[in-house]
């Protein structure tokens, strides 16, 4: 909840107006802007959150009216949970009806670690597996410890309505059946997931001609 | 939804009262006597019954505000907005800025000069006190005159008064006045749980030569109303600062410790073999010392005074923020000879050879940072830097400014000069002043530059590499050894210490370049020695053919005074053992973590004045932690 403070009232009013993500269970921080000026120089910088109020709407918030020959940019920016693991990726869902009336989706990488390139696919190679099964741990060896990125939607068409959300994806860690395996010393069956990657959802910026 | 609910509500009933109705044919939530006797087993919680420090604690040790008589004559931010400010509230500078800080501090000993305790408010609201005395009076119209000149001088005046013989205005009732008004102040402050205000002041003895101490009080205003602050116009020889503190804890039963600061301008006399007088130390003195004085300010604005490069010239990362041209004030050149007797490292090798003369340890301390700032905002962020004192706060010309006058311009000291650290870190139980001051007690503490990363340090002769294999270091560490701060117990036959390390970044500060054991020893003819081990890194980087480590790298953008975090790693474990353990042999071990290279507080000044500062100014910072000690005594 990005509130201004924590109070009933404050944490009641970033609920109205949806200043919200939510994750799996990690503490990473996130933030996610939407406007029509975002350039990457906004992105080098570190108080992201500057140039995300001042030129955007925050998660949850919606974009009118595109001024023309221009499309909407994100500034999206993680931080990894001190206590979980790095991060794999950011990406930005984008959903769309288009000229006929059909949903459409499509979602993009927009910051990633370990200096990875996308392969012939378009496709980002997957980050690793740190994870011992075993003794329930990892190593934060791979991953980056945060991320971020400036992106411009590059089909956007100012008529019609779309939604764009972030998702955070970390760095695989032990599942709680990994941990429950070594603190009770048992063997659970081959088809119970052993790792987890942890991530978070933003609440989505809306663009409404 | 609903069906959790449900769920959450059958296995609480079950929980409180009905074991034995789950134990009939299955439920329809599937709940089985199996179920429960899982959930109500005790040990799977790994947080749960946990009686060691789990957070550690991050404040300042030594802020000065308005009421100390030098900061007061020009600092108007008074002991309650230090607090406000410290505990993540906005208030004004002096120069009128806006200033808040990044987080909050977890706790603050204000830390005022004890000489003449609460003066300057006094004089400037026409205290009838102090205006019952004829100085008071005299300063009182000068100070109201309106005249530049008039003023000047006489602040001048009153600043320089700080460190004569004789107090120029005595008047005990003011004092009495401000230090219990302090005290009332720090206990409305006092949030257990939340923030620590810690009751302390400083002792400012002598002149030039620094050997000013911060007193530390456990208790709350009844136990420090009990005293009044000691100051170097009582006794300017720190022996007789013990003997105040003795005194006090014999009579109030409530503990006190002093924290020695900035060895590094004493020009050779913070960390001497000698007593006070210049005859040798005795083991009574010894002991008293190390008693009073179990942790040293070892990092803050006035230079750092971990290690010095002439004295650990092998050492590629000794020196840091070094001010080494004088002493305090400027008024005496610092010799090469000087040096030993102002850094930790070498007082804690100087130590060992004590101890083997005395039968006692005089400088067996461990480290804090703090600011020592003058402005009443405990500042130690590089990007939210506002400065020693309140005349060189923020804007484009302080880098160039003078922050310390000396009479050979030569050892002036400049703006630029200043180090914006440092962070005095606590492993205490809770947030709480008995918590923290029984921390200090042991030394389970460690000093920042002002960067908040979490740092680790367990000594012990069974840790295996399995050990840095999991994510709760402390666990095995506390089993299995002592933390920083302790005495390793005598080797058993054949075993060499083993140290359990590790750091986790600042989350909002750079990554990390590497982790250090900084081993300091005494061989068997008397000798002190010193070594620096690289235990863990970053980046999978191999040791040059010299043993070096290569560097980590750079990306430090200064033009827009930016960083990425692209090199380094976010936290850093390992195992070791000492490759060269001698049983026979007397010896501190201590962990050095050291930051990618971030910008400089001057990067940002350079960024938000627009302005162009000369080149010999660094722009870059590796920002570190210095963890207390752990030693072996055979």
């Amino acid at each position: 909840m990005w509130a201004t403070e924590n109070t009933r009232e404050a944490i009641w009013d970033a609920l109205k107006r949806k200043e919200a993500y939510s994750t799996t269970g990690p503490r990473m921080l996130v933030r996610f802007f939407g406007g029509w000026d975002f350039v990457p120089a906004d992105a080098q910088t570190r108080m992201p959150a500057d140039a995300g109020y001042a030129k955007g709407v925050p998660m949850g918030g919606d974009l009118l009216t595109a001024p023309a020959g221009k499309s909407p940019t994100f500034l999206a920016a993680a931080m990894k949970d001190p206590l979980s693991g790095n991060l794999d990726r950011i990406q930005i869902i984008k959903a769309w009806a288009d000229a006929d009336g059909k949903l459409q989706e499509s979602v993009h990488d927009v910051a990633w670690s370990d200096g990875r390139k996308p392969g012939a696919d378009g496709k980002l190679p997957p980050v690793g597996n740190t994870v011992d099964v075993a003794n329930a741990t990892w190593t934060n060896t791979i991953g980056s410890p945060e991320l971020i990125a400036v992106w411009k939607d590059p089909d956007f068409d100012p008529k019609l309505r779309a939604v764009y959300y972030v998702r955070v994806i970390e760095i695989p860690t032990p599942r709680w059946t990994a941990y429950d395996q070594k603190r009770f010393g048992i063997k659970m069956s081959d088809n119970v997931p052993m790792s987890v990657q942890e991530r978070a959802y933003t609440s989505p910026i809306w663009y409404t001609p | 939804m609903k069906y959790a609910f449900m769920l959450t509500t059958a296995l609480a009933t079950c929980l409180c009262a009905h074991l034995a109705a789950a134990q009939g044919p299955e439920n329809e939530e599937g709940i089985t006597a199996a179920n429960v006797a899982a959930v109500i087993k005790p040990e799977y919680s790994p947080y749960a019954g946990r009686s060691y420090p789990t957070r550690p604690l991050f404040g300042d040790t030594h802020l000065h505000t308005a009421v100390s008589v030098d900061a007061g004559t020009l600092n108007r931010v008074g002991q309650e907005d230090a607090y406000r400010f410290a505990r993540g509230e906005e208030v004004l500078s002096t120069g009128g800025l806006r200033a808040k800080l990044a987080r909050p501090l977890d706790f603050l000993v204000i830390s005022d000069h004890a000489e003449m305790y609460g003066l300057m408010p006094q004089l400037l609201a026409g205290d009838p006190e102090v205006l019952s005395t004829e100085k008071g009076r005299e300063w009182y119209a000068a100070l109201t005159s309106g005249n530049f000149d008039t003023v000047f001088a006489t602040a001048m005046a009153i600043v320089g008064s700080l460190s004569g013989d004789e107090p120029p205005i005595k008047s005990e009732k003011a004092v009495r006045n401000a230090w219990q008004a302090y005290t009332a102040l720090a206990d409305k402050y006092n949030d257990p749980g939340q923030f620590t205000a810690m009751i302390g002041f400083e002792w400012t003895a002598i002149g030039g030569y620094n050997l000013h101490r911060n007193v530390l009080f456990r208790g709350d205003a009844s136990v420090a109303n009990q005293t009044l602050p000691f100051s170097q116009f009582d006794s300017k020889n720190p022996e007789d600062l013990w003997s105040y503190m003795a005194q006090f804890e014999k009579r109030t039963g409530s503990d006190v410790l002093a924290i020695p600061h900035n060895g590094n301008l004493s020009n050779g006399r913070m960390f001497t073999v000698e007593s006070f007088d210049g005859k040798p130390l005795t083991k009574e003195l010894a002991a008293k010392r190390i008693q009073y004085e179990p942790l040293i300010e070892v990092t803050q604005i006035k230079g750092d005074s971990e290690s010095h490069p002439f004295l650990s010239p092998n050492d590629e990362f000794a020196g840091y923020e070094t001010w080494d041209r004088a002493n305090l004030n400027g008024t005496e050149i610092k010799t090469k000879d000087m040096l030993k007797y102002e850094y930790a490292r070498e007082a804690l090798k100087t130590g060992l050879k004590l101890e083997a003369s005395l039968g006692v340890n005089p400088y067996k301390f461990g480290f804090v940072g703090s600011t020592d700032s003058h402005t009443s905002l405990s500042t130690a962020e590089e990007d939210n830097f506002f400065g020693k004192h309140s005349g060189v706060e923020p804007e484009p010309h302080r880098w160039e400014h003078v922050v310390i006058q000396a009479p050979k311009p030569e050892f002036n000291v400049y703006g630029w000069q200043q180090a914006a650290s440092g962070l005095a870190v606590v492993w205490a139980t809770e947030n709480t002043r008995e918590a923290i001051f029984d921390a200090m007690k042991r030394k389970e503490t460690y000093a920042t530059t002002g960067t908040r990363m979490t740092v680790r340090f367990f000594g012990g002769y069974d840790f295996t590499p399995k050990d840095a294999e999991t994510r709760m270091p402390a666990t095995a560490g506390y089993q299995k050894g002592i933390p920083m701060g302790g005495d390793l117990p005598k080797a058993p036959a054949g075993k060499a210490p083993t140290f359990l390390v590790a750091a986790m970044k600042d989350p909002i500060s750079g990554n990390l370049d590497r982790i250090q054991v900084v081993k300091g020893w005494r061989d068997a003819g008397g000798e002190t020695h010193e070594k620096v081990y690289d235990v863990a890194w970053s980046d999978g980087r191999v040791p040059g053919p010299d043993g070096k480590l290569p560097a980590v790298g750079n990306t430090v953008d200064v033009a827009r005074a930016t960083w990425k975090n692209t090199i380094g790693d976010p936290e850093l474990i390992t195992v070791w053992s000492d490759p060269e353990f001698d049983p026979k042999q007397a010896a501190f071990y201590y962990a050095k973590i050291i930051e990618i290279p971030t910008p400089r507080w001057t990067a940002y000044d350079t960024l938000r004045f627009n302005i162009k500062m000369t080149d010999n100014v660094p722009m870059t910072t590796q920002e570190r932690a210095y963890t207390s000690p752990i030693w072996y005594t055979p």
